[in-house]
């Protein structure tokens, strides 16, 4: 047997054995959605890490950095930016205003908070969450048959099915609590490899003094933090668009629920910690594996950039433990997934069959149901991404923009400002999806700053304004 | 590489450990209150 599959076997076999274990403790629909909210701060915080960094973590941004060197620095200053900012401004208001609501979900929570007996807020964010969310989960699959592909040589369609099973198998069993203890296991995984390989890269080459060198003999525009760019290219495109990416962890509904799954608000700071240590480890080792891997190997040392971490794991380490940093990028990829799936169930049995259909179900029906709906979505994105890649490959341009612009603002303000009102909120969702949609179609706009920047911006004033021209609500504050 | 370079890649990641160290300081001082 191919002895770098040895070591994504050993990965596999472990996330399934999570599943199993987990599978008891599911009995109520509190368990299913948000463990119970028994979990501890510091596991959280390797959930919502582990989540938050799809494959792009250990593939794009090497990629990134291997193709544009340092300035690839801007997107990790920007990402660690908005982690910092969605952890101290965000998790601890939103842990204690859904505790007191008994909200499950971010739609839950927005309800509660505007007393909104119309369920019109419920029904945008939950339809939102749906078309966003079961593509971007759409997305993950191809990811995991690409990487599976490139890696270790698997057929594309057998990779795709092969990650979209393991996913669908431990959340079906375990749901929250298997999401969670497998992000431990995937997060630090990625910490691992984003540590070990800039550093064995940088002895290998022999020492950070002659990775400058190389770097400074094939081009200096790789040392420069602007990239070579000047004015408003340089400013605009490069500093504020990539500053602008960490806007987008404020309003992810898929991170937002780990927060409110912490057994009690004192924590948060623990879990701030936790996160913001991984993410400084993580974050600039991650951006480092490129701007080694091109000291190493040149600029046309692989064909893809996007292959980079892979082939450096290959090029560096025995067989079988290559075939575990390699599954770094599987673990990266079925991190952010399986949080997914289950903000797609909740958004289906929560926010649409308990709420809107059924009050009255059991919380055994509802475990169950769960269970289905699982099963039913993780086929649906399934067949998306094998049947309607276009489709897909459209929509998720917009996912990350789309939901943080729309979610973001909202729910920062929700949280901050006691005279927000439902027909604010309502106006920061659709304004931030609509301009992210429009930003990114006139080619003027586009060419000027990442659309989320505009987005966000637009969402907030949207809130504030529409808040501020609407009657008050009664006095109810988030925390 | 430049005196920027290192600033902004180095000085931010110290920038962030202290953020994070002095939140991480209050709130517990805070939850102590």
């Amino acid at each position: 047997m191919n002895s770098i599959l040895v070591g994504l076997i050993g990965y596999l076999v472990l996330v399934l054995v999570v599943g199993f274990v987990t599978y008891r403790f599911m009995g109520t629909l509190d368990d299913f959605l948000l463990g119970g909210r028994r979990l501890g701060a510091a596991l959280i915080a390797f959930s919502e890490r582990a989540s938050g960094e799809s494959a792009w973590f250990l593939l794009g941004l090497p990629g990134l950095a291997f193709v544009s060197g340092f300035s690839a620095y801007w997107t990790v200053i920007g990402c660690a930016a908005g982690i910092f900012l969605t952890w101290t401004l965000i998790a601890k208001r939103l842990r204690v205003a859904t505790g007191r609501y008994g909200a499950l979900t971010i739609p839950d929570y927005l309800e509660a908070r505007f007393q909104d007996q119309s369920h019109l807020l419920r029904i945008v964010a939950t339809l939102i969450i749906l078309v966003f969310y079961t593509v971007y989960l759409g997305a993950q699959f191809i990811g995991a048959g690409k990487v599976l592909n490139a890696t270790f040589g698997l057929d594309t369609r057998t990779g795709m099915i092969l990650g979209a099973l393991v996913v669908m198998f431990y959340t079906f069993m375990g749901g929250f609590l298997a999401v969670v203890w497998t992000d431990l296991i995937q997060g630090l995984l990625m910490v691992f490899v984003a540590v070990v390989l800039p550093v064995l890269g940088i002895l290998e080459i022999g020492g950070w003094h002659t990775v400058v060198q190389n770097l400074q003999n094939l081009n200096p525009a790789l040392l420069d933090i602007g990239g070579g760019k000047t004015g408003q290219a340089l400013l605009l495109g490069l500093v504020i668009g990539s500053l602008g990416i960490g806007l987008g962890y404020m309003g992810q509904p898929h991170l937002l629920v780990r927060y409110m799954a912490i057994k009690s608000a004192h924590e948060v700071r623990r879990g701030v910690l936790v996160a913001m240590l991984w993410v400084l480890l993580a974050y600039w080792g991650a951006a480092l594996i490129g701007i080694v891997g091109v000291a190493y190997l040149g600029p046309h040392g692989v064909a893809d950039p996007e292959h980079l971490m892979p082939h450096l794991a290959r090029v560096l380490f025995p067989g079988w433990f290559a075939g575990i940093v390699i599954s770094g990028a599987i673990a990266a990829m079925m991190s952010t997934a399986d949080s997914q799936l289950l903000v797609v169930t909740s958004a289906v049995v929560e926010d649409i069959y308990r709420k809107l259909m059924n009050a009255a179900a059991s919380q055994r029906t509802l475990v169950v149901l769960s269970r289905a709906v699982t099963v039913v979505v993780t086929v649906l994105a399934l067949l998306l991404a094998v049947y309607a890649k276009q489709l897909i490959y459209w929509l998720v341009l917009y996912a990350w923009a789309g939901l943080g612009a729309s979610f973001g603002p909202a729910i920062l303000l929700s949280l901050w400002w006691k005279r927000v009102t439902r027909a604010g909120v309502l106006a920061g969702l659709i304004t931030g999806t609509v301009v992210t949609l429009v930003w990114y179609n006139v080619p003027a706009l586009k060419g000027l700053v990442y659309e989320l920047v505009p987005a966000f911006l637009a969402s907030l004033l949207a809130v504030w304004l529409v808040s501020l021209a609407t009657q008050a609500p009664e006095a109810r504050p988030a925390s | 590489m430049s005196f920027w370079t290192w600033f902004w890649v180095v000085g931010t990641w110290f920038l962030f450990l202290v953020l994070t160290l002095v939140y991480y300081w209050k709130a517990g001082e805070e939850a102590h209150e």
